[in-house]
């Protein structure tokens, strides 16, 4: 056929109608696995009439949240497929990558093999790290990262090394756009350090407002990159107790929503770190799994100094429930309070659940 | 005794067939029983000879299948794209072969004929890269930067799940 190109056009394939093509990416995309959501993908890039038929089958959520390559075995390939796919449409004018908003990279598919990163590189590992950077590349309105360590848990010394270096001196350089960073299944990994060390170059954007963690230990090296993010506004956290988290809320004065899933221990020193240091908290969800003693005095305190304050909800705590409702009553702006297994919807004084 | 029906192809080649199998396609029964007792050749404009002679060895293998499944039915052969050898013996043709198949069988209506061929075209597109899905079947990226600025206000997404 190429030998032809220049004396004949290659012969065209008869235009299937709308119908059939509806049908043929019905099938394609029948039991909705990643790997039908790629090829239907791929489908919407082949020409104009395919593409009118496939992209309404297209989901938002697929692109927006770009988390091709997580939690399967073949996440890798998916990965790079997905990547080289959304270049393919920016060379068609498509521009699929300006949907992508939030990523995630999942570590486990980069650390099989260890090695170093390096750009011109066509190992398998190499490849993949390439395509999550080609991505980050291509997409100007990717706001979110997170950083999955799902089945991460033999990470050796070795392979902690080269993530971290992966992610300091290939990830971060392109994270300029990124606010929001969630790290996930952190308790799964014996080395932490290489996040610390990823969150400490990032902590230097003032983009960054957002954190959310699961399952975590804070430890010294983490409390010390947390404490270096000083821009951040909203911080989701699961915490074996809220000691170590005292100790880092004087470094968030911008803080605004907090909201923790702990075991015990710990929640009045953090409502008295709160009311110290962060006069714009608006929203505060504390729940403890096994109980923890609260102080009036400490929620007195947050009331008094955080008068933006709306949203109150202290789940799990042993505290002496009518003080605190009354002195939320009696504050400016607190719409909602729950304690325990009650809420109190404080704006219109009535006593729900 | 069998009656024959004779099919015209669009190059003018007669084709006389059982007019029991004939029926396979919705479109000739149809035909059929409005025209009653005839035996002017029925013309298909849309069909040419090496396709009317596929599409035909397919309806007489298939004669004893029964006639037009229920809605049930078509739903359970939608659930996988599995072919059976027979058919998928039947249906390993060029691919230019292939598309004019299931247009015509689209044109004839033929449901079941038209289901393995986009199975097999469902089969074919798996794990394919766009640009080997357009070399595989021939297709000729047509994508200007203007249709794609009218293509990106147009579509919609699909309601997420």
């Amino acid at each position: 056929m190429n030998s032809n190109k220049l004396t004949s056009p290659p012969r065209r394939a008869p235009n299937l109608p709308p119908e059939i093509l509806q049908e043929i990416f019905t099938l394609v995309i029948y039991d909705r696995t990643p790997l039908d959501e790629l090829d239907l993908f791929a489908c919407s890039l082949v020409c104009t009439s395919w593409h009118t038929e496939a992209r309404p089958l297209l989901t938002h959520h697929l692109l927006a949240d770009f988390r091709w390559g997580s939690r399967t075995p073949n996440g890798a390939s998916l990965l790079v497929r997905a990547v080289d796919q959304l270049a393919e449409s920016f060379r068609s004018g498509l521009h699929y990558a300006h949907h992508v908003t939030e990523l995630t990279i999942n570590v486990n598919i980069l650390i099989n093999h260890g090695q170093r990163y390096r750009p011109n590189c066509t190992t398998a590992k190499c490849v993949t790290m390439k395509a999550y950077c080609n991505l980050m590349r291509m997409a100007p309105n990717l706001r979110k990262l997170n950083i999955d360590l799902y089945h991460c848990h033999k990470l050796s010394t070795h392979a902690a090394h080269i993530i971290s270096q992966f992610l300091t001196r290939n990830i971060y350089p392109l994270c300029s756009g990124i606010t929001a960073l969630t790290l996930s299944n952190v308790n799964q990994v014996p080395h932490t350090k290489f996040l610390d060390d990823f969150l400490s170059c990032l902590s230097s954007s003032p983009n960054l407002t957002h954190l959310e963690t699961h399952s975590l230990h804070l430890n010294r090296s983490l409390q010390g990159a947390l404490r270096m993010c000083t821009s951040t506004q909203t911080v989701q956290i699961a915490a074996n107790t809220l000691l170590e988290l005292a100790t880092v809320i004087p470094s968030w004065p911008r803080l605004r929503t907090l909201r923790v899933t702990y075991i015990s221990e710990g929640v009045s020193a953090l409502l008295l770190a709160l009311a110290a240091f962060c006069p714009n908290l608006e929203e505060l969800r504390l729940s403890s799994g096994r109980g923890d003693d609260l102080s009036v005095h400490a929620v007195q305190n947050l009331l008094q100094t955080c008068q933006r304050l709306r949203v109150l909800v202290l789940l799990g705590m042993r505290v002496d429930q009518d003080p605190v409702h009354a002195m939320a009553m009696a504050h400016p702006t607190v719409e909602r309070l729950e304690l325990g297994k009650r809420t109190y919807f404080v704006g219109s004084s009535s006593l729900a659940g | 005794m069998t009656t024959k029906v004779t099919l015209t192809s669009s190059d003018n080649e007669n084709f006389s067939v059982n007019k029991e199998i004939t029926k396979r396609s919705i479109l000739i029964k149809n035909m059929l029983e409005d025209v009653g007792k005839s035996d002017t050749p029925i013309p298909l404009p849309n069909v040419n000879s090496k396709v009317l002679r596929k599409v035909i060895e397919w309806c007489e293998y298939h004669c004893m299948d029964p006639l037009a499944p229920t809605n049930e039915n078509t739903e359970n052969q939608k659930q996988n794209t599995d072919i059976e050898d027979w058919d998928q013996k039947f249906i390993e043709v060029d691919q230019e072969t292939l598309f004019k198949i299931i247009l015509a069988t689209n044109y004839l209506n033929i449901k079941p004929l038209l289901d393995i061929g986009c199975k097999t075209i469902t089969n074919m597109i798996k794990g394919k890269s766009p640009e080997e899905i357009y070399k595989t079947f021939n297709i000729v990226n047509n994508f200007t930067p203007k249709e794609e600025a009218q293509i990106r206000k147009e579509n919609k997404w699909a309601e997420d799940q």
